[in-house]
């Protein structure tokens, strides 16, 4: 009897968790789509000496936009010639394959945007990095330790969020000043 | 601080429309659909407004370019329970279009009706849908939307000139209905500022402001016809 129970009551506690955890899967930030390079931004910064974000996030400074990186950016460091005509090179390039498969083609790598703001809100990269000095890391904390390409939605960053450090720093609260 | 304002020259303006082509196109404005004009729905938020003068065979038509008024006492202001509508720092009369509850007593408390509810969830004809401004959010049903005196052109502006550490010139930012009229009818600048032309042309013996004696005190400002 008391077994009987016991093993209903760990099925119901089951039941509970499995019901907690559907729910938090369907009300997290959706699932992204892969991107076509599973791109390691710790390896990156590991192996090449002082290379900044803006290397690749070419527009970060200069632009609203902080842009993804295109195809040439890569071979400025991954030369898609170099291997050309040595018998071995098939191997050695085996897993650069799909950033070496655009090398003839017109079209760019077709990365996936992660990150955006509302579309009624504006943002801009180059006021916040370079008027403001923030460092990248303020609102993307994880990417430089990224192993591989985020596979839920990107970071939610509140109104309140805005708004302390805006009002921490002196910049405008003006609503029409960012919204759109 | 800049407080932005406008004048129209009414004996300069030839009521060719293009200040309102230019805002629609500006700011993405959905083109009424089969029906929703003739309830009185579709959306322009600048609008030529005609009325007649005089006693037949001496009658007068007269044209009137309609924007916002971007009052500094702004009534709707005043009625938005919610907020979503306010004066800035600027001047500028703003909708949050992502706070607005859709309650429409600003419609109703805007003497000069420049304000809009979306009835409808806007739709554009294909061709169109890719010539939409990116700059410019797109409302969904049930809000209501305004003349923003194309802010987001001062958002832009704003940024570079922060960029370029340096104050905004004179004449970086512009509405779109002022930019397009072909006959320089329209002048935008600060009121503030006496050296600006908008100021020097607000002060002149022509200036008047719609519905003057309700107190509202307009930014848009109007040079009455030369007899």
């Amino acid at each position: 009897m008391i077994r009987t129970l016991v093993i209903a009551g760990s099925l119901v506690v089951l039941l509970g968790l499995a019901v907690v955890a559907v729910g938090a899967w369907i009300n997290a930030p959706g699932v992204l789509p892969p991107q076509p390079i599973a791109f390691n931004h710790r390896l990156h910064l590991e192996r090449v000496q002082g290379l900044q974000c803006e290397y690749c996030h070419q527009f970060v400074k200069t632009q609203p936009y902080a842009g993804l990186p295109s195809k040439h950016v890569c071979y400025d460091c991954h030369d898609p010639y170099a291997d050309d005509g040595d018998p071995e090179a098939d191997a050695r390039q085996d897993k650069f394959s799909v950033l070496m498969s655009y090398r003839d083609e017109i079209e760019d790598i077709p990365w996936h945007r992660v990150t955006g703001t509302r579309h009624d809100v504006f943002f801009s990269h180059r006021r916040h990095v370079t008027v403001a000095g923030l460092d990248c890391r303020a609102c993307h904390p994880d990417m430089p330790d990224r192993t591989e390409p985020p596979t839920r939605g990107p970071i939610t960053i509140s109104m309140d969020a805005c708004l302390e450090c805006h009002e921490k720093s002196k910049a405008s609260v003006d609503c029409v000043s960012c919204h759109r | 601080m800049a407080r932005w304002g406008m004048v129209i020259d009414l004996d300069c303006c030839t009521a060719c429309q293009a200040c309102v082509v230019a805002c629609q196109a500006e700011n993405n404005q959905p083109p009424p659909q089969a029906g929703q004009a003739q309830m009185g729905r579709s959306i322009a938020w600048m609008e030529l407004v005609t009325y007649h003068e005089g006693q037949y065979p001496n009658v007068k038509l007269r044209i009137l370019p309609r924007p916002c008024m971007h009052c500094d006492e702004p009534p709707c202001v005043k009625v938005c329970p919610v907020g979503a509508t306010y004066k800035s720092e600027e001047g500028i009369v703003g909708q949050i279009f992502g706070r607005c509850i859709g309650c429409r007593y600003c419609t109703t408390a805007c003497p000069y009706t420049v304000r809009y509810f979306n009835w409808y969830e806007p739709v554009w004809p294909e061709p169109m849908q890719k010539g939409l401004n990116p700059d410019v959010s797109i409302r969904p049903k049930g809000v209501v939307e305004k003349c923003t005196l194309c802010h987001h052109r001062l958002i832009k502006a704003n940024d570079l000139a922060r960029y370029e550490n340096r104050p905004l010139r004179p004449g970086e930012y512009v509405p779109a209905c002022v930019e397009s009229c072909p006959a320089s009818a329209m002048v935008f600048g600060d009121l503030d500022d006496p050296e600006s032309e908008v100021s020097q042309l607000a002060h002149s013996r022509r200036a008047f402001h719609l519905l003057e004696d309700l107190g509202t005190e307009p930014k848009v400002i109007y040079l009455q016809e030369k007899e």
